[in-house]
């Protein structure tokens, strides 16, 4: 009788352990320097999901974002002459949400910030500590789109139905500035929205731009790049989506930052994030003309 | 609450004029009657009521308590002011509320002095202040659109600005015996605050004495969040809800101490989606509409600012007569 441990399972004698060949995780691989005035390259791709009747997928640099747009379907109760538009922003669980409330994360790129850093401010931006519910960061982001999209679906050609926007992000960059995300998401939106067939007054493209207080403009600005730039601490942000059929009417517009805003800054503002605003939407005109002489 | 389409149009035109004609006859940048209180709950470090005669109540407690932060998370995960809403009817993770709370502890936290909240002598020592507030609406109009936000800064405003923190006493037993300097500060390290019992010896956060504001002049106030209509090319301050329905867009806009701030923000103040499809839903905004509203509330604010703090300042001579027990 072979008396062995009985209270653990040991393997055969002759096994061996499993090896990894690389047990630590790779480098991320960091977005390379770019000129102030130019904008990061981006990948987009729609029709990805066969299951919602529009889906979008883009990628900047480590940021992830999918977009899948349900809708028109019909809904019960009582009679309305539009549609109902509702949208949902879910980082997945394993992402590392940006910290929007934070007073430095500008500055906070020196890189020994902790695992447990990370997961502590994670935390506190998180509502109530629990998961189970949309973070403060995730309803920030529900609510610039939804305001930003309302005027640029035409609601009245769907009476008793609804329009569900979900928006999963797939990937972040915690360091990352949040309205550089919000930017990215919208422009994956527009994408969805114009895959799923629903009737447009025109597609939103959003820009981002930095101004520093020497008036040094940006446009799309992460937190890594310009971190020698902005040493005497004193920039603002501006996320900002047009329509730019529409005579470039602007439907989304947040600020961030700590310099104080004039009418002078706001005109800046407005022309450079206009400008890649502008560049988008080249890119997804081109990248929509492709796919319908492809077809 | 809708407005019947004849209602609607009629309402629109009349705040669409050149010179606009408001329902209630207001002018472009002046706001409703308010009704307010300071520091008439007593077992708080500040409060506040604001009330507006359409049945809106905010009430704002302060309460303080004293933090350890280490230097070297200083100024980035740590917020030493910690806002809490409670609107009844919605969850604390629906969106209004949760947008709110961000809203203000965003801008409160970054046009906070820091300073004024740091223990004296005490290295890693900090008050951290907890704002509670309470909206009360008696109607059902509150909606995830209708942001109370005008009443909800004022009320926070007063809070903060009736703020008293206990006197610190430790700080005086080191002028005493200021002649071993460095065994006090060994002592320091360890040692833990005391505060003096007497609620008299406190101090205001923001001092409101007219010569010690002159003293540091860069002392800042607290933030306070404006929200304007926008309808066509006319911008309105304080919207009551009628003219939040039939307004295109919103603009959310902070100013503190005589700036405007960030986060502005675009938003839509009129979600109805039971109401006639107008064309003003596919109306977005211009240069001319955030210029506009800029100097619009540089305008109003510090008149504002003013009148709140004449609130504050005459709250103190009746203090007791104020209480609500």
């Amino acid at each position: 009788m072979n008396i062995g441990d009985r209270r653990r399972i040991i393997g055969p004698v002759n096994a061996r352990a499993l090896y990894f060949e690389n047990s630590k995780p790779k480098e991320s691989i960091h977005h390379t320097r770019k000129k102030n005035n130019e904008i990061r390259p981006f990948f987009i791709q729609t029709g990805l999901l066969t299951n919602p009747n529009g889906s979008a997928y883009l990628e900047i640099d480590n940021t992830l974002i999918l977009v899948s747009i349900f809708g028109p379907r019909p809904i019960k109760g009582p009679f309305m002459n539009k549609a109902c538009f509702q949208v949902e922003t879910k980082f997945l669980p394993y992402v590392n949400q940006p910290n929007y409330l934070s007073k430095a994360y500008l500055f906070n790129t020196n890189n020994n910030a902790t695992e447990e850093d990370v997961n502590i401010r994670r935390n506190l931006d998180i509502t109530g500590g629990s998961y189970s519910s949309y973070s403060n960061i995730e309803q920030k982001i529900s609510s610039y789109i939804h305001s930003a999209f309302l005027p640029s679906i035409i609601l009245e050609k769907y009476p008793k139905s609804t329009i569900d926007v979900f928006i999963i992000v797939l990937s972040a960059n915690v360091e990352d500035n949040v309205l550089s995300l919000i930017s990215g998401i919208s422009n994956c939106c527009s994408l969805a929205l114009v895959d799923s067939g629903i009737e447009l007054n025109d597609i939103i493209s959003t820009g981002i731009s930095r101004i520093l207080k020497d008036n040094t403009v940006i446009l799309d600005p992460t937190t890594i790049h310009n971190k020698d730039i902005t040493d005497d601490g004193k920039y603002v942000d501006a996320v900002i989506s047009f329509m730019n059929c529409k005579n470039d009417q602007i439907v989304g517009f947040l600020t961030d930052g700590n310099l104080n805003i004039d009418n002078s800054l706001i005109e800046a503002l407005i022309n450079n994030s206009n400008r890649m605003a502008k560049q988008i939407r080249a890119n997804i005109d081109v990248y929509l003309i492709d796919q319908i002489s492809s077809n | 609450m809708i407005l019947s389409p004849a209602e609607r149009s009629y309402l629109r035109d009349s705040l669409s004029l050149e010179t606009p004609i408001r329902p209630d006859s207001r002018l472009v940048g002046q706001f409703r009657p308010i009704e307010a209180v300071c520091n008439f709950l007593p077992n708080f470090n500040g409060s506040s009521r604001v009330r507006l005669s359409d049945g809106n109540e905010c009430i704002t407690s302060v309460k303080s308590s004293v933090v350890i932060i280490s230097s070297s998370s200083r100024d980035d995960s740590v917020n030493l002011i910690d806002f809490l809403f409670n609107i009844p009817g919605y969850r604390d993770d629906s969106n209004l509320v949760s947008n709110l709370t961000l809203t203000f502890n965003k801008i409160f936290n970054n046009n906070f002095d820091y300073s004024s909240l740091k223990l004296k002598n005490f290295k890693n020592h900090f008050f951290k202040l907890s704002i509670d507030i309470l909206f009360i609406s008696n109607s059902s109009d509150i909606n995830d659109n209708y942001v109370p936000l005008t009443l909800i800064s004022f009320s926070s405003y007063l809070a903060l600005r009736s703020t008293r923190l206990p006197l610190l006493i430790n700080d005086l037993e080191k002028d005493e015996e200021d002649l071993n300097i460095d065994k006090i500060k060994t002592q320091k390290e360890v040692e833990l605050p005391m505060f003096s019992d007497d609620w008299s010896d406190s101090t205001y956060l923001f001092p409101t004495s007219p010569s010690s504001s002159t003293a540091n002049a860069n002392q800042r106030t607290p933030p306070l969040i404006f929200i304007l209509a926008v309808i066509d090319d006319n911008l309105f301050v304080d919207p009551t809800i009628e003219e939040q329905y039939v307004s295109d867009n919103g603009l959310i806009v902070p100013w503190c101490s005589g700036n405007i701030i960030n986060p502005i923000e675009s938003t839509k103040l009129s979600r109805d989606p039971n109401s006639d499809s107008t064309s003003s839903s596919t109306v977005g905004l211009n240069y001319n509409h955030l210029t506009k509203g800029i100097s619009l509330v540089k305008e109003v604010a510090a008149k504002v600012a003013s009148a709140l703090d004449n609130v504050v300042n005459t709250s103190d001579e009746n203090e007791f007569l104020n209480s609500i027990f």
